[in-house]
């Protein structure tokens, strides 16, 4: 397969111009701005991680304007399964052809763990359709860096409206910086309120084994350790959860 | 502590039943938790990856929460427990 388009990102040009930036609250050198400030604060208690996702996107693609056309977001590894995605207006039609199955520019970062930079659209040909796409929506190249946001794996793709060119990376760090620090907050928050969610579900479960093991140690006269390993026997044998058996002990007083 | 052939031996019946149950690391741990289990989800990890020993007790709720999950699937529950594997 021909790879010849797709170049390391520190291979891109480096030399000192820079675009001129429209628009008042977008730094020329992606420091945080006005719309940065944004990120700051967003509040991981009160609002969902999709939101948070939207507003990493949205501020990187305000911060680098004109630079970029549109910006996307992939998250992998969350820890309940499957991926989150988030991508502003322009990168949303383009987004989707990205996949786990059909790959792209933002799966490959992560799972090689460095940007991918796609220069020329019409010479690369890994992933045509987004290729395509992306010609047809006037983007110049796309450049997809993975966020330091362990344990999860996620990547911003940049689609750029201009060709690649100096300085570049620059701009792009502290954008990069930011986004890896909100996108891994935001994932550790809600997996704590998962967490928080199971201990409650868990508990009241444990309570009622709790319940059962009590009514086999009074019945039998048997210790706490052999009423559990009972309980756990009868599991076993029946083919029923643990908890089942355990109602169905403290509800009718038997075990099956 | 039981001896380094059966610490090897659970772990690769739990990696095994873990796999073939399609159980992450997450939902594992709320059903260890919810069999009787009192570790936090990193030492867990630890437990697993053989990082720390396994205790028969700890073996014993990581199987249970196998089994429950495969129960829930509509499967068998068939991980042994620790006095099945050879234990004592």
């Amino acid at each position: 397969m021909r790879r010849g388009a797709s170049l390391r990102a520190e291979s891109y040009p480096q030399s000192p111009d820079r675009p001129a930036t429209e628009g008042g609250s977008s730094s020329r050198d992606g420091r945080i701005g006005d719309s940065g400030v944004e990120l700051l604060r967003v509040a991981y208690h009160a609002t969902p991680l999709a939101s948070v996702l939207d507003t990493v996107v949205r501020s990187a693609e305000t911060r680098l304007r004109p630079l970029v056309r549109g910006v996307g977001l992939v998250v992998l590894r969350t820890g309940w399964g499957g991926e989150l995605r988030a991508a502003t207006a322009a990168a949303e039609p383009l987004e989707p052809l990205q996949s786990a199955v059909a790959g792209g520019p933002a799966f490959e970062a992560i799972t090689g763990g460095s940007p991918v930079v796609i220069a020329d659209l019409g010479e690369e040909q890994r992933w045509p359709k987004l290729m395509m796409a992306a010609r047809r929506a006037e983007i110049a190249a796309i450049l997809a860096v993975p966020l330091d946001a362990e344990p999860v794996g996620a990547a911003l793709t940049f689609y750029l409206r201009g060709g690649l060119r100096s300085g570049l990376s620059g701009e792009l760090r502290p954008v990069i910086d930011d986004s890896s620090l909100v996108v891994a907050n935001a994932v550790a928050f809600a997996r704590l309120e998962l967490v928080a969610a199971h201990l409650k579900d868990a508990l009241e479960s444990r309570d009622l084994i709790g319940q059962a093991k009590g009514l086999l140690m009074a019945r039998r006269s048997i210790s706490s350790e052999k009423a559990f390993a009972l309980l756990r026997e009868t599991s076993q044998r029946t083919n029923r959860k643990l908890r089942d058996v355990a109602q169905g002990l403290v509800e009718s007083g038997e075990l099956p | 502590m039981s001896s380094p052939q059966l610490q090897a031996l659970m772990r690769q019946t739990l990696g095994g039943a873990m796999q073939g149950a399609g159980l992450g690391a997450d939902d594992l741990w709320r059903g260890y938790v919810t069999a009787g289990g009192s570790e936090l989800p990193g030492v867990v990890d630890d437990l697993l990856a053989g990082r720390q020993a396994l205790e028969p007790d700890q073996y014993d709720c990581l199987a249970q929460a196998i089994n429950d999950h495969a129960v829930g699937l509509g499967q068998s529950g068939a991980v042994p427990y620790f006095h099945q594997l050879g234990g004592s």
